[in-house]
């Protein structure tokens, strides 16, 4: 999968490089916004990794140019700046994601497959974390050789917290990801659904922190 | 372009005097030229009826016995009072047979052949005057009598008393004329304006030309005084802008004048803060670098082992330790960046109504991973329908983020930690509690100076998270307190919030 790395600082340009490289992008790394939108012309990039302070052309620049050529490339910002402004401003313009450097590089990984998996360059319709497998065509889960078919909700939810593995999900956030079936969603059907995945998936699969959300751990064995 | 003139005081106060001092001292002539010409009228009236009055009494000194005179004749008691009024000689030499024209502009040619040597010398002196009075003496039938030569044949005025006329040339002229006990005789005397006109403008021109010649040496005056009042406020200012930007040292209040004061009061209390603030700096910049010396230097010699490490766990085990010295300078960049932020806010900015609750499901959630890689159970309790609280989110946030991270990073694998909400007697409650080692009571207010760390620590601390809670804490109004955790273990961080 083809990434394009904007970023000016040599030491971080090459760690990054080496990284994504490890990960398994196919990483042309590029120094400057103007060299950035040349790059670009030639096509083929899944995923571009943006830094918002560069020389020249600012980072801000480059996603305006890029947006006003109706480029629906997936742009992930990485800043040193961590107000919630700068993060606002920046997915304002265009932005799909935003990280503030020092971030960790497994958690930026994650972020820009699924960033791919949004924009539709996926990689066979399926999303695998730990020893679970979501079929994300036919809506089934796969555990330990086992297949079973899941409702449409239940796949939402799944599909949700699989997404942001490693990370905890509130009930808020869980609810958005129905508001796609239903406007109005009953105040406990986060919890009835969590029950029934639990009931087909075994309990240790999705982890409850009492008042906060619900978590898929990477390491779900 | 800004093309706004800007003045300096002593032009401001010199303009200023100027034109008030001006302005006094045109209305002060105005008054005295409009009572001198008030007076001069009177005294010319008064002469010219007493004039009139006195050519009466030598007309008719005895009720009447001149009433044969000849028309053009002389009058022959005229010269008797030409040494009562000093202007008459004129009129006497111009006496006689009315051969001039009537108006006096000949009387330079008639007296030559009757007036005699010393009679002709007054007459030059007098000549211009002479030109500006006329008289006429009438008897009851309206015959002339006797006229001065400049005198015009017909009757000047047919109004008794004052009146006033202007003759052909333009000359406006003033007369007086009066009858005897016994209306035989009618004697009118006139005096042209000019005459009264002449005096005004002299007495004017006199009275203005020293104040129009003196106002070069008020302006000079003015200036020299101004400037050296203004002495005292450029000594200050030179005294300011000589100062090289170093020297914080207060300026001398005492010895500033009356109206600088506040001014040097209020610079001085700026340079008291400028003090406080910089050494602050230089102190927090030295304890900042100090510290992100250590992890750096951690590294360094961590490095220096992974290259020379032999097998691949020693590598492993090094880079593990490269990893946490990295992750211990990344806080504290991120807690330095907090805090330079927070420290110049004299106010909250950006305040808006924040759900305590939902910023707090919010922040659990995000550091949820690392109490869950710890085995710590973490868990969040809100008070239901709690109202929203005046705020700066963000800060909030960091507030929540840092006591979560102290607990998380202090207390031991699968302890646990919880996040209370909830209101309280004054307002809001939010507390942070867990069952690790806790704070000894001695240190509970140390803790949370900058850069303060308790003493037999391997956590990977700043000693800043507390000064930037305090510090969040202060701009919302609200109160840190340290207690114990529940049931006497741990640490209970508990921020108190006024107002509901």
């Amino acid at each position: 999968m083809k990434l394009l790395l904007v970023e000016d600082d040599l030491l971080l340009g090459d760690g990054l490089c080496a990284a994504l490289g490890k990960a398994g992008f196919a990483v042309t790394w590029v120094r400057d916004g103007k060299t950035a939108l040349g790059t670009l012309k030639a096509g083929g990039f899944a995923v571009m990794v943006l830094d918002i302070g560069l020389p020249v052309m600012g980072g801000m620049e480059v996603l305006c140019e890029l947006r006003k050529t109706d480029d629906n490339l997936p742009v992930l910002m990485l800043t040193a700046r961590d107000t919630t402004r700068d993060k606002v401003i920046s997915l304002d313009r265009g932005a799909d994601d935003y990280l503030v450097k020092t971030a960790d590089m497994e958690e930026l990984i994650a972020r820009l497959r699924a960033l791919i998996r949004r924009a539709g360059h996926g990689s066979g319709g399926t999303l695998n974390v730990g020893d679970l497998t979501l079929d994300l065509v036919v809506h089934t889960i796969t555990r330990n050789g086992k297949t079973m078919t899941i409702s449409c909700r239940e796949f939402a939810v799944l599909r949700a917290l699989m997404e942001n593995a490693g990370r905890v999900l509130t009930r808020g956030q869980l609810e958005a990801s129905l508001y796609g079936w239903s406007h109005d969603v009953d105040s406990n059907a986060i919890e009835v659904h969590i029950h029934n995945l639990r009931l087909k998936l075994g309990a240790d699969c999705i982890k409850t922190l009492r008042g906060i959300g619900y978590t898929i751990t990477r390491s779900t064995s | 372009m800004i093309v706004r003139q800007r003045f300096s005081l002593s032009q401001r106060l010199l303009v200023g005097l100027l034109i008030v001092s001006f302005a006094y001292w045109a209305v002060i002539a105005w008054l005295t030229i409009r009572d001198s010409i008030n007076e001069t009228y009177e005294i010319f009236d008064a002469h010219l009826a007493q004039t009139a009055l006195a050519l009466l009494r030598v007309t008719d000194p005895d009720d009447g016995d001149h009433h044969e005179i000849p028309t053009g004749g002389a009058p022959p008691l005229l010269e008797e009072i030409s040494s009562q009024w000093l202007h008459l000689p004129e009129r006497i030499v111009g006496v006689g047979p009315a051969s001039g024209t009537p108006d006096g502009r000949n009387i330079a040619a008639a007296p030559v052949a009757t007036g005699s040597a010393k009679v002709g010398s007054i007459r030059s002196l007098h000549r211009e005057y002479g030109q500006k009075l006329r008289y006429q003496v009438w008897d009851g039938e309206g015959h002339l009598l006797s006229r001065s030569i400049n005198a015009p044949t017909a009757v000047m005025s047919a109004q008794d008393k004052f009146s006033e006329s202007v003759d052909k040339d333009g000359q406006v002229w003033r007369y007086f004329g009066v009858w005897d006990r016994h209306h035989h005789f009618r004697v009118l005397v006139a005096e042209s304006h000019d005459v009264r006109n002449q005096l005004i403008r002299s007495i004017s021109l006199h009275l203005v030309s020293p104040l129009v010649l003196g106002l070069p040496v008020l302006f000079l005056l003015l200036w020299l005084s101004i400037n050296r009042g203004l002495r005292p406020l450029g000594a200050l200012a030179r005294e300011i802008g000589k100062r090289k930007s170093d020297n914080l040292t207060l300026l001398n209040a005492d010895s500033a004048p009356e109206e600088a004061r506040p001014m040097v009061l209020a610079l001085n209390d700026l340079l008291l803060r400028m003090t406080h603030t910089l050494e602050n700096e230089r102190l927090f910049t030295a304890n900042a670098a100090h510290e992100l010396r250590t992890p750096l230097a951690a590294i360094q010699a961590h490095l220096h082992t992974a290259y020379t490490a032999d097998g691949k766990t020693e590598r492993l085990r090094v880079l593990d330790q490269v990893q946490r010295s990295v992750e211990r300078g990344i806080r504290l960049v991120s807690q330095l960046l907090a805090l330079a932020r927070l420290d110049p806010e004299q106010a909250l900015p950006d305040v808006r109504p924040v759900s305590l609750g939902e910023m707090a499901e919010a922040v659990c959630a995000d550091m949820a991973p690392m109490a869950l890689q710890r085995d710590q159970n973490l868990e969040l309790q809100v008070e239901s329908d709690l109202p929203t609280l005046p705020g700066n989110a963000d800060m909030l946030s960091m507030l929540l983020g840092n006591l979560l991270d102290n607990a998380i990073h202090y207390t031991p694998r699968g302890g646990h930690i919880g996040v209370d909400v909830r209101r309280s007697t004054a307002g809001f409650l939010m507390e942070v509690s867990d069952d690790g080692p806790g704070i000894p009571a001695a240190q509970r207010q140390q803790v949370f100076d900058r850069f303060y760390r308790i003493a037999g620590q391997d956590q990977p601390g700043t000693g800043l998270g507390l000064a930037i809670c305090q510090r969040i804490a202060e701009l919302h109004n609200a109160r840190i307190n340290l207690t114990e955790g529940p049931g006497g273990r741990g640490l209970a961080a508990r921020v108190s919030f006024k107002g509901l």
